[in-house]
């Protein structure tokens, strides 16, 4: 009760922030244009290569990505509670920080479900490969998923950027375009090296994005690979929890959090 | 006895005083701000992502595309981003309203500077070129170094104009602030940075031949990729020029009117 | 019934980069009474805020122990946060964008508040604070005193027993200070027990039951606000207007008269400390028969009790 009430007004809050930085507008015509744009950009360069297979590859993998990208945005948010001076306030309240910080950005969650489902749908048809509907239709749900195992990531990345608050910007740009990189985004997983294969193993959208291709193309394995991915999901989750606690544990005792 | 005045220089001095503390002052801050290193963090993960998937395809253009890329997005993160927000950083630190009423036009200091930051996409050309022979093997070759060299000169110039608008467009219109991360990759599109223009719908192409990236990004390729004669190229660095210059005297004529808004309300507060 | 406050022998050292180390509290001794608005007392740097970071739960103390309520801010840290309250002074603690409601309504969400008693709580404390017309805007918009009231109804949403206080007027303008400080003595009529720190004399003096004074993480004494000048060992002076040399160097050479120094900004301000145990009134006479007409003699104020024990530094009258 108490938990799903400071969900709701977490939630609220980030609402509220976020009309104050955008009307639908500016929001359609600045940040989702951005996005559709950042999709486009990629599938682009299988139309320059003549080739259809690799356009669709490249539109389908930059559109799921958006979620991840919108997820991890929670760490900017979770770093405005420093520079708000509220952290310290959320620590000293009966409920404490661990619920709020991990409900802090879940608007974008929502948001980058829309603007990934948005981009899934529409680049593909601006590009000139579009999705057969029915698949599409099965793949956007599973698309969704990686929203939120991508948002576990994101509050891992969080806790690294309470410790360097400087590096916000750096942190999630540096977090997202790695998945981007080594996602099986813009090429499949087996290109890299096989060190390299491990790590986008355990990253967030790899598998969830495999399961996306194979409803799409009707290949086999969807539900094994969305375990994989929910797993993986909640791997981080549990990082993310972990060092945001340890983080208040040890600023408690080394006086790293400021009051005011 | 009273110390001597200190002589206060005038004129042309004075604003390459101003320019050379401008750039000082950016370096600084760069130094000291690890978060604006982030194009050099950056541009090797494009870096590693643009090549992926150029070596892939075997595609010989799109590989040198490729390696140029994350240093053409590092220019236009540089000018739109950090030198973008320059005024407006200085707005909420509250030493616009002294630059302002400093003898040296705000301009001369603005451009210092842009110029110190264009280091960061120098740096990063390097990086990309590092990430290309080490990661994948491919090593380019420079067939036209003069060529190079103004291209280099005159991207500048178009960087410091583009920026310079940017910077007092963002001070004047919330609008123009709200659209700075949406002026990505509309602009990486329209400037050609990984696809040739050429691939886009034709209604497109005066927009892009505005950006001077398209211009840009098109001779630093041909500079590498075609040992042979280049076509128009006398041209094709005026049009990067005269974008340069249309970009400064806009942004000029923006700064004059942030000026004369101080001089009138008091703050440059947002319209 | 149990103290408010309870702290004893507490000390915080910090660690710099260096490795070196700082002492910001050493065995503080204090307790605050249940109802009692307690000021702590200090120029900047002296541990007033490190003392409440301990007492809020936000710090862990290096030595010694602190209780809020009879609970131990380190062990029972859940128990104390159901109880408090915190207001910061300064812009720092709310959501700039989000208007003043719906910040309350996320931190009743924090204390435990369902829904409906969540936005009843609000707006109750936006009323009693003078916010409910501007309930609904992005509190950016905000002036400084408004936003200090919905700092002070965000630390009271809760319905803590004990509110910090830490710096509540800083950088406010005198006419909103002084509301302010109305405020704290209404809501020391509800009989809550306010922890209240500052370097303003005048803020201490005005509000407080009680005064700490501490300094280079020491605290110096606690008395009862109006009782502190008694702790100078000298109990009186005299202030007196006065030009000519002569009768400054006469009193200065009698044996009842301590100091004559001069006072305050303009020339022919003096003030005149009398030796242990000699008379206020004789030597009233004696400035009297000398032609002076302009006398004031009072006990010390806080002002002075400060300035003796910690010095100028960080001083604001």
């Amino acid at each position: 009760m108490t938990y799903a009430y400071v969900l709701r007004r977490t939630l609220a809050n980030g609402f509220a922030e976020l009309r104050n930085a955008y009307t639908v507008r500016t929001w359609l015509l600045g940040w989702m244009l951005r996005l559709a744009a950042q999709v486009t950009f990629f599938a682009l360069v299988g139309r320059a290569l003549h080739s259809a297979d690799m356009t669709r590859y490249l539109a389908v993998g930059n559109a799921v990505v958006l979620a991840c990208l919108e997820s991890t945005i929670v760490v900017i948010s979770v770093n405005d509670e420093r520079a708000h001076g509220t952290f310290s306030l959320l620590i000293a309240s009966p409920v404490g920080h661990v619920p709020v910080l991990l409900a802090r950005g879940l608007h974008w969650v929502l948001t980058g479900m829309v603007s990934s489902t948005v981009a899934l749908v529409t680049v593909p048809v601006l590009v000139g490969t579009p999705l057969p509907w029915g698949r599409l239709l099965a793949a956007i749900p599973l698309m969704w998923v990686v929203s939120f195992t991508s948002y576990a990531y994101g509050c891992t990345l969080c806790g690294l950027v309470l410790r360097h608050p400087q590096l916000d910007w750096l942190i999630l740009n540096v977090g997202y375009l790695t998945v981007m990189t080594l996602g099986g985004v813009d090429v499949p997983v087996s290109f890299w090296p096989t060190w390299l294969s491990w790590v986008s193993d355990i990253l967030p959208v790899t598998h969830g994005l495999m399961a996306v291709r194979a409803v799409l193309d009707g290949g086999p394995d969807v539900a094994g690979q969305l375990v994989r991915e929910l797993a993986v999901g909640a791997g981080w989750l549990l990082v993310g929890v972990f060092s945001l606690r340890r983080f208040t544990d040890r600023g408690r005792r080394n006086g790293t959090i400021e009051f005011g | 006895m009273p110390p001597a005045a200190p002589r206060l220089r005038q004129g042309g001095l004075l604003w390459w005083y101003a320019a050379l503390g401008g750039a000082r002052l950016a370096l600084r801050q760069l130094i000291r701000s690890p978060g604006q290193l982030l194009t050099l963090v950056t541009s090797p993960l494009f870096a590693l992502m643009f090549l992926s998937i150029a070596v892939r395809s075997g595609d010989r253009d799109l590989i040198v595309s490729a390696v140029f890329a994350p240093a053409l997005i590092s220019l236009w993160l540089l000018a739109v981003g950090l030198c973008g927000g320059l005024i407006s950083g200085d707005r909420w630190t509250g030493t616009l309203e002294l630059a302002l009423v400093a003898p040296a036009p705000l301009l001369l200091s603005v451009i210092g500077r842009i110029c110190a930051t264009f280091v960061l996409a120098a740096l990063s050309m390097v990086e990309s070129a590092l990430v290309a022979r080490i990661g994948f093997g491919v090593r380019l070759t420079l067939h036209h170094p003069v060529l190079l060299a103004l291209t280099v000169a005159a991207t500048l110039m178009a960087m410091v104009g583009t920026a310079s608008l940017f910077s007092a467009a963002f001070v004047l219109s919330r609008v123009a602030l709200l659209f700075q991360n949406a002026m990505t990759y509309p602009f990486y599109i329209l400037g050609g940075i990984l696809v040739p223009v050429g691939l886009l719908p034709q209604w497109l192409r005066p927009l892009s031949d505005l950006v001077f990236l398209s211009w840009s990004g098109d001779l630093l390729r041909d500079c590498f990729g075609d040992p042979g004669h280049i076509n128009h190229w006398p041209l094709r660095l005026a049009a990067i020029t005269a974008l340069a210059l249309a970009a400064l005297a806009a942004g000029a004529v923006l700064m004059a009117r942030i000026s004369g808004r101080v001089a009138r309300t008091g703050s440059a507060t947002l319209a | 019934m149990t103290d408010a406050v309870t702290v004893s022998a507490l000390g915080r050292t910090f660690t710099g980069p260096g490795g070196q180390s700082y002492v910001a509290l050493a065995d503080v001794d204090l307790t605050v009474e249940r109802g009692e608005t307690h000021g702590l007392l200090g120029p900047n740097g002296a541990g007033k805020t490190t003392l409440v970071r301990v007492l809020s739960t936000v710090l862990l103390p290096s030595s010694g122990s602190a209780r809020v309520l009879g609970h131990d801010v380190v062990r029972e840290a859940k128990a104390v946060r159901r109880q408090i309250g915190i207001v910061f002074g300064g812009d720092r603690g709310l959501y700039g964008r989000v208007s003043a409601r719906d910040n309350l309504l996320f931190w009743a969400s924090l204390f435990g508040l369902g829904p409906r008693a969540a936005k009843r709580r609000a707006s109750e404390l936006l009323e009693e604070l003078g916010l409910a017309e501007r309930a609904n805007q992005p509190v950016e918009q905000y002036s400084r005193g408004m936003k200090q009231r919905l700092h002070l109804a965000r630390g009271l949403i809760g319905d803590p027993q004990v509110l910090f206080l830490d710096e509540p007027t800083v950088g406010m303008d005198p006419v909103a200070a002084l509301e302010f400080r109305r405020i704290i003595r209404d809501l020391r009529a509800t009989g809550r027990t306010i922890f209240l720190t500052t370097h303003d004399m005048a803020e201490a003096e005005a509000v407080c039951d009680r005064i700490s004074l501490i300094d280079g993480g020491r605290l110096l004494l606690t008395e009862r606000t109006e009782r502190v000048g008694d702790l100078l060992a000298v109990g009186d002076r005299i202030d007196f207007t006065w030009t000519d040399p002569a009768l400054i160097d006469e009193l200065r050479v009698r044996a009842d008269v301590a100091t004559v120094t001069g006072h305050g900004d303009l020339p022919g301000r003096w003030r005149l400390v009398p030796a242990d145990g000699s008379s206020v009134r004789d030597l009233m006479k004696v400035l009297l028969d000398g032609g002076v007409t302009t006398i004031e003699a009072a006990p010390p104020r806080l002002e002075e009790v400060y300035l003796t024990l910690v010095g100028s530094r960080g001083l604001e009258v």
